[in-house]
């Protein structure tokens, strides 16, 4: 870590730290000199800021849009009521608990059932969900509501301003266990998924494990709030719980960033304020929605995200201003390699055949990459390239054929089991996930398989070896050329068997490119890697490639060494053709 | 049973109708219009309350389905204007929004209790081998079909239909062939808005229902829409059919009559995720 990073993340730390420690003076001053009623609004803008939260962490985190987040709120306070009006003497703070467990299990589950609908079937189903429930709550009602047994809260939290402090300590507390999970792998993984969901399984991520994770992160979250509303209103209606409820929380979250905590927590406090300052100045409060929605509608036109998102962005952007953000490929010392090259096969491809429709994409390829070399594909668009790529990695099935990775036969098995057997790719458009730092994204395409000291050795080595920027630069702050760079180095910090490359050198700068070609030469020797390499400009693949393989139409019309490879006349008629003649 | 679900259809094409409306707009614009309902609900509400104010019955409901049409215009100009090319949280949110808008202003204007409403056809029973079935809901039929083969024969037939079909099955173009789309697009709207109105006058009457819950009408049509995969016109309005009937069988059936709103969608959720078992990614490459 260098010593200006250093002093950024002590910086950052810190203000970090102080934020922390003045909202929670500022909430005690408030809470205990404020008259009840205000205490009252406040407790409800900690509960709004959960559900809040929770739509962030779903919508806004994971990609995930839900219409939902309100019917687990409900399961969440139906629990509560039932077991307060049945277990009276039970603490309140365990049944709370006990709510958002339940609800985090039925959304779990609703995550899990619903893995391969996405976008806006996805959406309609949680919709279809928030309707069903809610029309099954309209015909029991809420447990205690019938006899009037209200859900009354022990001491302290039976005061306004003890329920107060409890309401504010779930947020924290939810704020402060969702800001360690997204250090985690796991938690890294949402914007992943956002970003591309084959993306995120090159790198190791398990897909659908992570989109069920976060339904049920959020709805634990939302059926904490759920709880603590019970306790505040002692009987709960389903009004507080339609699907109109569930959409006004997803504008208000879409409204004001509540990926973050400063985001929901403003989210809580137009729920609450935005009504009732209508109220005090003489004006409906039901228009509060309308008002909300249509603020909604302008970030949304904008399209530059949340209110606090943008905060964030700008503060970023001031943090980060004279900070290098792009790779800096400088000359590497040392001239060509005098080793001789690991001549075991590392990839073996035997009459690959791959169909789609009727249209054969590969017909019978065969290639052997063996451990030492960077190995060039090349061929005309259209040529099969990508597609085998695809097959390689798993993401596209093979109709003939064999694939064996360093001696081990890769039929069947899926794309995280070739992952974790060392195989790893990049892709031809990088999909930016943007809602990382540099350090966050090695971290995570680094993969769990690596000791976390010897993990930090293989990320420092990768950043070193491509200049990447410090670590804690925002994806977001980087040019194309340099999150592809950014891409490679991922794929290697996990200390890949193989390693595919789809055009890296798109988007880079002649200089660059030459620097980038370089170095992947050199990848073979420096990082144990057999390399596959597609690339179209053919002064990278003549430095950085010893030996290519010539596909056209799906099969192979040439291979060899490099050099001799694209003088063939059958390459060039084939490649090159009109462009030369 | 034959009974309930035959009084199931009557709703059913209200369904039918308006997921038709709504996989129509999605392939035209991309947006799932969750406001579909309540903007057939406003032009429904707005015919009764000018009815109530003595204007003649066709005069309020022409005014009723004119209101509905140029409001779904302009949200449709709304749209065109700013979300040409809508991500996905957009496609959902933008209508979310309308929505909320829409139901804040029907709030205001109707408020939240439930109106008898009168009917817009004549009382009338048919008899067809030996069931009963009113006049309005074989009108109704009548208009769910015809819709459904209008805009399969305008999507298929036309040149704005072919461009229509091209346009679905790859967003990006519609980026390229903007200048053109945007009359298209508002037309679209308006002309579904319409329909959403005319389709609610019809099965109002025997519903009763206040302005919320008639534009949340809107969640069997997505459903039924659903099943269609936003694509497909035929399937959608089969489906909205089959979710009217099927609601009107559970009617009649003890134990699950107070839940048959929620049985249609249980099916379809499980449908869908037998329909999508084989889609393992995403579409982002």
């Amino acid at each position: 870590m260098t010593r200006a990073r250093a002093v950024r993340a002590e910086r950052a730390r810190r203000a970090r730290l102080a934020t922390l420690a003045a909202l929670i003076a500022l909430l005690l001053v408030l809470g205990f000199t404020l008259p009840v009623y205000w205490v009252f609004l406040l407790s409800t803008v900690a509960i709004s800021a959960l559900i809040a939260r929770s739509v962030g962490l779903v919508t806004n985190q994971a990609g995930l849009v839900t219409l939902c987040q309100m019917s687990f709120a409900a399961i969440g306070g139906w629990l509560v009521s039932w077991m307060a009006l049945h277990w009276p003497h039970l603490s309140f703070v365990v049944i709370v608990l006990m709510g958002g467990v339940v609800a985090g299990v039925a959304g779990l589950l609703i995550g899990i059932a619903t893995v391969r609908i996405r976008g806006i079937e996805f959406a309609v189903v949680t919709l279809g969900f928030a309707a069903a429930l809610d029309l099954v709550l309209r015909q029991g009602s809420f447990p205690g509501v019938g006899s009037g047994t209200a859900v009354t809260p022990q001491a302290p939290f039976d005061d306004p301003r003890g329920f107060f402090v409890l309401a504010w300590a779930v947020l924290l507390a939810v704020q402060l266990g969702l800001g360690a999970l997204g250090r985690t792998r796991h938690g890294l993984a949402w914007p992943a998924v956002k970003a591309s969901e084959r993306a995120a399984a090159a790198l190791g991520v398990r897909v659908g494990a992570a989109k069920a994770g976060a339904m049920g992160a959020g709805a634990l979250v939302a059926g904490l709030g759920g709880g603590l509303l019970a306790g505040q209103y002692g009987l709960l209606t389903t009004q507080v719980f339609s699907p109109l409820t569930s959409m006004v929380h997803l504008a208000t979250a879409v409204l004001c960033g509540a990926s973050l905590f400063s985001g929901a927590v403003l989210a809580g406090v137009f729920a609450v304020f935005v009504p009732e300052l209508l109220r005090r100045i003489g004006l409906p409060p039901d228009i509060a929605n309308a008002l909300l929605a249509i603020a909604a509608f302008d970030v949304l036109r904008r399209g530059n995200g949340g209110l606090a998102e943008q905060w964030r962005a700008k503060r970023e952007d001031r943090a980060f201003r004279g900070i290098p953000r792009s790779c800096a490929l400088l000359p590497l010392e040392g001239g060509a390699t005098t080793r001789d090259r690991d001549a075991t096969p590392c990839l073996e491809i035997t009459g690959l055949t791959v169909a789609f429709g009727g249209q054969r994409a590969l017909d019978g390829a065969s290639l052997t990459v063996r451990q030492g070399d960077v190995h060039a594909l090349i061929g005309p668009n259209g040529a099969g390239k990508t597609t085998l790529i695809d097959v390689v990695t798993g993401f596209v099935p093979a109709d003939a054929g064999g694939i064996a990775v360093a001696g081990r036969a890769l039929d069947g098995l899926t794309v995280q089991q070739r992952v974790a057997a060392g195989v790893r790719r990049t892709f031809q458009q990088p999909r930016g996930t943007s809602a990382m730092t540099v350090d966050e994204y090695l971290r995570l395409a680094a993969g769990p398989g690596h000791a976390e000291r010897q993990g930090a050795a293989s990320r420092a080595a990768v950043a070193e070896f491509f200049g990447l920027p410090g670590g804690d630069v925002p994806i977001r702050l980087l040019d194309v050329g340099s999150r592809r760079i950014l891409e490679i180095a991922g794929a290697l910090a996990s200390a890949p068997t193989l390693l595919l490359l789809d055009e890296p050198a798109a988007g880079l700068d002649v200089a660059q490119s030459l620097e980038l070609a370089e170095r992947v030469r050199r990848l073979p020797e420096r990082f144990g890697c057999a390399v596959l390499l597609i690339e179209h400009d053919m002064a990278f693949v003549r430095a950085a490639a010893n030996r290519a393989t010539v596909l056209d139409g799906g099969r192979v019309i040439a291979g060899g060494e490099t050099a001799a490879v694209l003088d063939e006349p059958v390459v060039i008629a084939a490649y090159l053709g009109t462009e030369i003649a | 049973m034959i009974d309930g679900i035959v009084a199931g259809l009557a709703s059913g094409t209200a369904y039918a109708i308006l997921a038709v409306c709504v996989v129509v707009l999605f392939r035209l614009t991309g947006v799932l219009n969750f406001a579909q309902a309540a903007l057939g609900a406003f032009g429904a509400y707005l015919c009764y309350a000018l009815a109530g104010a003595h204007l003649p019955l066709w005069l309020a409901a022409l005014a009723g389905l004119a209101a509905a049409g140029i409001i779904a215009g302009l949200v449709g100009w709304v749209l065109a204007r700013w979300f040409s090319t809508p991500t996905t949280t957009e496609r959902i949110v933008v209508s979310v929004v309308f929505l909320i808008v829409l139901l804040a202003a029907g709030f205001r204007l109707f408020g939240d209790t439930p109106r008898v409403m009168p009917s817009l056809l004549p009382e009338g029973v048919l008899t067809i081998g030996g069931v009963r079935v009113s006049l309005t809901t074989v009108v109704a039929l009548g208009l769910a079909v015809a819709v459904a083969v209008g805009v399969s024969l305008l999507l298929r037939h036309t040149h704005v239909g072919v461009r229509l079909q091209a346009m679905s099955e790859r967003p990006m173009t519609v980026q390229l062939l903007r200048v053109n789309t945007r009359a298209l697009s508002i037309g679209a709207w308006a002309g579904t808005g319409v329909l959403s109105a005319l389709a609610l006058l019809l099965v109002a009457p025997a519903r009763n229902q206040t302005f919320e819950s008639m534009s949340f009408l809107v969640i069997p049509a997505l459903a039924a829409a659903l099943l269609g995969g936003f694509s497909n016109i035929w399937v959608a309005a089969g489906s909205g059919l089959a979710i009217g009937a099927i609601e009107g069988a559970a009617a009649r059936i003890d134990g699950l009559a107070n839940y048959r709103g929620a049985l249609p969608f249980v099916l379809i959720v499980i449908a869908l995720i037998w329909m999508r078992r084989r889609r393992v990614w995403d579409d982002a490459r």
